[in-house]
């Protein structure tokens, strides 16, 4: 650090020129290159430009997190080896104004990565907020944030280089440590000589909402983990930070587990039929409960054998995750859309239909449901659970229950005659009974497991859940529209957005059945990038009911979606969410959020979003995830020039 | 016991020798009802725990009705054609063949929509083909003999072939083989094939004939047999898609033979429009392209190079055009990558067709010769031109004929097939209108802009037919302005599909790539990022849409004869490398197979989607396997079950 500091002072002594030219100019949010995305809470740029060392390095405190050890490895190789080129030319009244007399000069030799806490668990409490400054040096008790007002306050000339990231934790370092990778440029000329312009640099930020999710569908096509880990890698690069890995879903399920021996167990602890007799013999105190033969859940349940994720997949997916400040949050779907449990199972599933009779029990083939009236049912989740809770680490855990088809209940003999002699009527309500039933055992299996349940919302909404309604903490993801978020806030949750008006990746590509000829998806249209960043999570909500806002997610399912087209589906429509969850897509300074086409200032940020999602796009590629274009590479190299022509009217109001 | 209905079904090949037994059983009210087929050979059907009153055999031989539920144990015989009554006892039967031993059956869920075996896995499905019931080992190291084997372009083919024969999955996504119809494979094994071809000539052109014949004996060679190598090049290819690996026995069989297949295309014109403009594709991106539109015995590449966003092609005379007007100096196509890129084409029996974009989206061409360009990238562009940026060729300026002259002079050259796209396409008359070099033209030669426009054209278009090539231009020439287009012209119809009509009443042979069926890269929103939100929700053309359309439709016979062809269109706005591949297939495929196997067999009988989609499965599983990256046509368990993934006729019920 000496010797850049005195390498430095040269600089600015050969350099003196320069200097008197950039005090003429004043710090500025916006960069010649090195535009970020997502865009953060508050940036500062200088007008100088400075090398980065090629020996560059982070440092990091001592006895760093080994999470945090291998991050910085892996930046430090991404920022060095890349070749990446933005095809956004730079902006010639910016570029009039950079000053590069210091390039030859000033090298940035490392970032020093402060912490302030250790510890490595990520949840939904994590403070992912992180400090940069380059070029200048401030006290180490500093405030966070840009005080209020704009850049003023910030030196428009290169005094120092240093560079520090400041986090509370140490996923905030990562996501400081990310930004950084994007604010280093290469040379036109030559990739290895690595640039950070519009330096002196301050950024402050934060992440609008804590839970910014993606979910993959891993059921309905297979996603081999070669693509898992991209899509984490991808997720990083646009500070999502929760991978909602929808496992099972009726297809198939391709976890693998482990048979279970037969093992005595207390008999009060056991699930069982309620019309089963407990046994009145006092002196039994244990029973022998038989294995499950649960390996056959995969064996005879997933699409082949190489179609499946081992154990071992698994942790090592979500150490993976871990590492880039991503939570995985599993989800088995049940008790509806359970038909690949049938496979290894037959006795606790319900209502197996093809065609054509599947249109009766479920919404798409294969039908089939658990059966919530058996003891063995939840023997065999207990079971499952036992071994699939511990592989995630996470504190939330999703049990599903969408879409549950009480036609299928009501017309499997255990169920009714279960109702009728419990004097249940067969009716909605009767059925909504006979459904809280199953939420509720499978709730406190979860709950022993340690794990917050999250929902889809139709327990909520649609079946009077009592379970949700005495256990307030439960979050319940939104999925079949925005409006919802008001109704589930009104009672008590906390609530996921992302619903399929605006979120759904998946819309758009005409319907897959074999025989249906002109049949369109069902949540057309096609989700464009522009719809979806004009989506704001807390629209119509009072800021008392914004609070219970975690976040959203951004869902893919997998009908039309595997190895072959999975990035082109996700990305960069996905980070066009991102920004929205992390910094909001609105002008105005307070709220972040757009208000919506009929405020008298519209404050959405899209046209100016258009020329970083476009070059992120290009980042992404380089990175070699396969995200697809948005406009005509014309339009990339011309920002501004392919706009809605008519500005001032508004082609298409949305409603909300 | 009401228990829940789990039924087993065996899906299984019916073949044209072959008899097939069938059994249908059904609930005691008959409200539910499941088929089981057994084509020469014996499957034991659980089907426990299922509602079963009534069991019925429509078959040759014997079906045993058994208590236990493997078939093992004591049975109840049920004769052929009988049926029994209150049979919720039987918890599993054989049937099929009486004389092999039953195997399990394969578990598959639902009612067949049609029989998934009526047509082999050959991808189009050929015109005329009959197939027996053996199966023959391929040997790895098969050769292929006769004078048409040593044509030099048939030659490469087989090379490129002793590849693609032998491409295995250990773990396919369809494991059950619906064609395989005996068990135990002939000792022989097919080891050489005889290519007979009659024509020693390499052209290739609209009117070269593609036919072929193949036949695959139960021992001895197979004979391919065809007019010219491009029909060869699909006999090849079909062959390839006969042979499939049997994962147990780690070796690749040709099942279902004796197999004669004679084969034609229905159209002639088979292809696909790509944008190399808009977004740029390398050489081999083009190329692997050209590989997947032979491997559906697609024939043309439509190669819409030149657009308003870039001008890629590097030319002798005037090598500023690509200088300033590509994208960056690697974004461009020498006349050697053209040249490459032709022969690579003509080697898999595909015709390149260039399209000289002129005279409107043009904005590129001004970036190197700014006096050839009206209205060069006016801002803003709304008025001037559909879609960013604007710009079109200035038809006043004597040296914008000199320019496209000595283009298409060039390109004649490079493009050695018959045709030539002279474009002509949405052309907006403000850019002119208000282009003062063009309204004192108009006055000193005291003529309006229409007739400027309609010489300047046809003048084009004379251009390249003094080439001796016939021209093809899209459909505004004709339909919007009219213009006295020679009656050997060929127009393309892109707008809508009641274009077909309007061309073909006015007696021109066309094109059809109507946007609304063929249109490959709509659906994606608009490539202009709007200050507010905007979603063009019509116009993603999913595979059956695709596959359903007739492009026949309200034509005479001799309207529908004046039919050239057709070609689906990869526009270039929203597809790069990165995605293309998806978008393209298997959508394309099911353009395909319209366009090669028709709407009906030569029966007569129509060539139906439900059908289809049991050999597009399929397919999309084997171009993935060659490595292209087609996405899913619907999630695995369809994939492997698609006779449960059928809409249903009223899905209340």
């Amino acid at each position: 650090m000496i010797k850049a500091v005195y390498s430095l002072s040269a600089a600015i002594a050969i350099a003196s020129n320069a200097f008197l030219v950039s005090l003429l100019f004043l710090p500025d949010p916006v960069p010649v290159q090195g535009h970020l995305w997502p865009k953060p809470a508050q940036e500062c740029r200088g007008h100088q430009t400075i090398q980065l060392a090629n020996n560059f390095k982070f440092n990091l405190p001592e006895d760093p997190n080994p999470r945090l050890r291998l991050a910085a490895t892996r930046f430090r190789k991404r920022i060095l080896r890349s070749t990446f080129q933005s095809p956004v030319p730079v902006d010639p009244a910016l570029a009039a104004k950079e000053d590069r007399s210091l390039v030859e000069v000033a090298q940035l030799t490392s970032v020093r990565v402060d912490i302030e806490d250790n510890d490595s668990s990520l949840g939904l409490d994590t403070d992912e907020s992180y400090r940069i400054l380059i070029g200048a040096v401030e006290d180490a008790d500093a405030p966070f944030e840009i005080s209020k007002g704009d850049c003023k306050s910030i030196a428009s000339t290169v005094s120092s280089l240093h560079g520090v990231i400041r986090a509370r934790t140490m996923f905030g370092a990562l996501h400081g440590m990310e930004t950084f990778s994007q604010l280093v440029t290469n040379s036109p000329h030559d990739t290895t000589v690595k640039e950070i312009r519009s330096t002196p640099i301050v950024i402050h930020d934060r992440p609008l909402f804590p839970h910014r999710g993606l979910l993959v569908d891993t059921s309905r096509n297979y996603l081999a983990m070669t693509s898992l880990y991209r899509t984490i890698d991808a997720m990083a690069m646009n500070k999502l930070n929760v991978f909602h890995w929808h496992i099972t879903d009726s297809p198939s399920f391709p976890i693998e587990l482990d048979d279970t021996t037969d093992k005595d167990q207390p008999v009060a602890s056991l699930p069982r039929d309620e019309d089963e007799d407990a046994g009145s013999d006092s002196d039994i105190q244990t029973e022998t409960v038989p294995g499950l033969p649960l390996s056959q859940l995969a064996a005879k349940g997933a699409y082949g054998p190489d179609m499946t994720y081992s154990k071992d997949n698994i942790r090592q997916l979500v150490e993976y995750a871990m590492g880039h400040g991503i939570r995985v949050i599993p989800e088995l779907d049940m008790p509806g859309h359970a038909w690949s449990w049938s496979r290894a199972f037959p006795e606790i599933t319900t209502c197996l239909d093809g065609y054509p009779s599947y249109s009766r029990f479920s919404a798409e083939p294969p039908s089939g449901q658990l059966n919530p009236v058996l003891a063995k049912t939840y023997r065999v989740l207990d079971a499952v659970y036992e071994q699939v809770l511990p592989l995630f680490p996470d504190g939330a855990f999703h049990s599903g229950a969408d879409e549950v088809n009480f036609n299928c209940w009501n017309t499997t003999e255990s169920i009714t005659s279960h109702m009728d002699a419990r004097g249940i009527p067969r009716t909605e309500a009767g059925f909504d009974k006979i459904l809280d039933g199953f939420i509720a055992k499978q709730h406190a299996r979860l709950r022993q497991g340690g794990k917050v349940p999250i929902v889809w919302e139709e327990p909520l909404l649609n079946h009077h859940s009592e379970t949700l309604a005495r256990n307030k903490d439960v979050i319940v993801q939104v999925w079949t529209s925005a409006k919802n978020t008001k109704k589930v806030i009104s009672q008590g949750h906390r609530v996921i957005t992302g619903s399929a008006d605006y979120w759904y990746l998946d819309c758009g590509f005409g319907d897959w059945l074999g025989n249906w000829t002109m049949g369109n998806s069902w949540c057309d249209p096609y989700k464009s990038w522009q719809k979806i960043y004009s989506f704001n999570p807390l629209m119509g909500l009072s800021s008392k009911e914004a609070k219970s806002v975690l976040g959203g997610e951004a869902l893919l399912w997998g009908e039309q979606v595997d190895d072959t087209n999975l990035d082109t589906k996700l990305w960069p429509r996905a980070s066009a969410a991102a920004e929205v969850l992390w910094s909001g897509n609105s002008e105005d300074s307070d709220t972040k959020l757009w208000n919506g086409p009929d405020q008298e200032e519209d404050t959405l940020r899209n046209v100016e979003a258009l020329t970083r999602i476009n070059e992120h796009r290009f980042r992404m590629l380089s990175e070699k995830i396969s995200a697809e274009p948005l406009q005509p590479l014309w339009c990339v190299q011309n920002p501004g020039h392919c706009l809605w022509p008519i500005y001032d009217s508004k082609p298409e109001k949305q409603a909300y | 016991m009401h228990k829940s209905l789990v039924l087993l079904l065996a899906v299984y090949s019916s073949v044209a020798v072959a008899v097939t037994n069938n059994v249908y059983i059904c609930n005691n009210k008959k409200s539910k009802s499941q088929v089981f087929s057994a084509v020469d050979t014996r499957f034991c059907a659980c089907v426990k725990n299922t509602q079963t009153g009534f069991i019925k055999g429509v078959n040759d031989d014997d079906i045993k009705l058994i208590s236990s539920s493997d078939c093992t144990g004591s049975y109840q015989k049920l004769g052929p054609n009988s049926e029994a009554k209150n049979t919720q006892w039987v918890n599993s039967f054989s049937y099929g063949k009486s004389a092999v031993a039953a195997q399990p059956s394969q578990m598959v869920q639902g009612i067949p929509a049609v029989n998934p075996v009526n047509q082999p896995w050959i991808w189009p499905l050929p015109q005329n083909w009959e197939r027996g019931s053996n199966t023959v080992r391929v040997s790895k190291s098969i050769r292929f003999e006769g004078k048409g084997a040593r044509q030099p372009i048939v030659v490469k083919a087989i090379k490129r072939y002793q590849d693609l024969i032998f491409k295995k999955e250990d773990y396919p996504m369809i494991p059950y083989n619906w064609s395989t119809t005996d068990n135990k494979p002939s000792r022989s094994s097919l080891s050489t094939v005889v290519i007979d071809i009659k024509s020693t000539g390499d052209h290739l052109d609209m009117d070269t004939d593609e036919s072929y014949t193949l036949t695959v004996p139960v021992s001895g060679k197979a004979v391919l047999q065809a007019e010219t190598i491009y029909g060869a090049l699909h006999g090849l290819e079909t062959l390839s898609q006969l042979v499939q690996y049997y994962q147990e026995r780690r070796s690749f069989y040709i099942p279902n033979a004796p197999w004669k297949i004679s084969d034609f295309p229905k159209y002639k014109h088979r292809g696909i429009l790509l944008d190399t403009s808009r977004h740029y594709y390398a050489v081999q991106d083009i190329e692997k392209i050209i590989d997947t539109l032979s491997w559906n015995k697609l024939n043309v590449f439509h190669w819409h190079m030149l657009d308003s966003t870039s001008f890629p092609y590097v030319s002798k005379k005037y090598p500023e055009l690509a200088a300033k007007g590509a994208y960056t100096p690697r974004h461009v196509y020498t006349a050697r990558d053209i040249t490459n890129i032709v022969q690579y084409a003509k080697e898999r029996g595909v015709r390149v067709i260039p399209e000289m974009e002129a005279p409107g989206h043009s904005t590129a061409w001004g970036y190197g010769i700014p006096e050839i360009a009206s209205c060069l990238n006016t801002q803003p562009y709304f008025g001037y031109t559909i879609q960013p940026p604007a710009g079109q060729l200035n038809i006043a300026h004597p040296k914008t004929k000199e320019v496209i002259y000595s283009l298409i002079d060039e390109w004649a050259e490079l493009f050695s097939d018959s045709f030539f796209h002279a474009a002509g396409d949405e052309v907006i008359m403000k850019c002119w209108a208000e282009d003062p070099y063009i309204t004192n033209h108009l006055q000193q030669t005291n003529q309006t802009l229409i007739q400027l426009f309609e010489n300047f054209v046809l003048d084009m278009e004379d251009h390249v037919r003094q080439k001796n090539k016939t021209v093809m231009v899209w459909q505004e020439m004709l339909l919007e302005y009219n213009f006295t287009l020679p009656k050997d012209t060929v127009i393309q119809v892109w707008i809508g599909s009641e274009g077909v009509k309007e061309v073909t009443e006015k007696g021109y042979r066309t094109i059809v790539s109507a946007q609304n069926f063929w249109y490959l890269d709509l659906g994606f929103g608009r490539p202009r990022s709007n200050p507010y939100p905007e979603v063009q929700g019509a116009g993603f053309n999913h595979w059956n849409r695709v596959y359903s359309y007739d492009m026949r439709a309200n034509l005479t016979t001799a309207e529908s004869d004046l039919i050239l062809g057709a070609e689906a269109t990869m526009w270039g706005e929203l597809a790069d490398p990165n995605n293309v591949e998806d978008r393209l297939w298997p959508r394309a495929a099911a353009f395909a197979e319209r366009l090669w196997s028709g709407y009906e067999n030569p029966k007569g009988e129509a060539l139906v989607s439900a059908d289809a989609i049991l050999r597009l499965l399929p397919w999309r599983e084997h171009l993935v396997l060659r490595g292209v990256r087609a996405g899913p046509l619907n999630q695995g368990f369809c994939t492997r079950n698609p006779l449960d993934c059928f809409q249903p006729l009223n899905p209340n019920k």
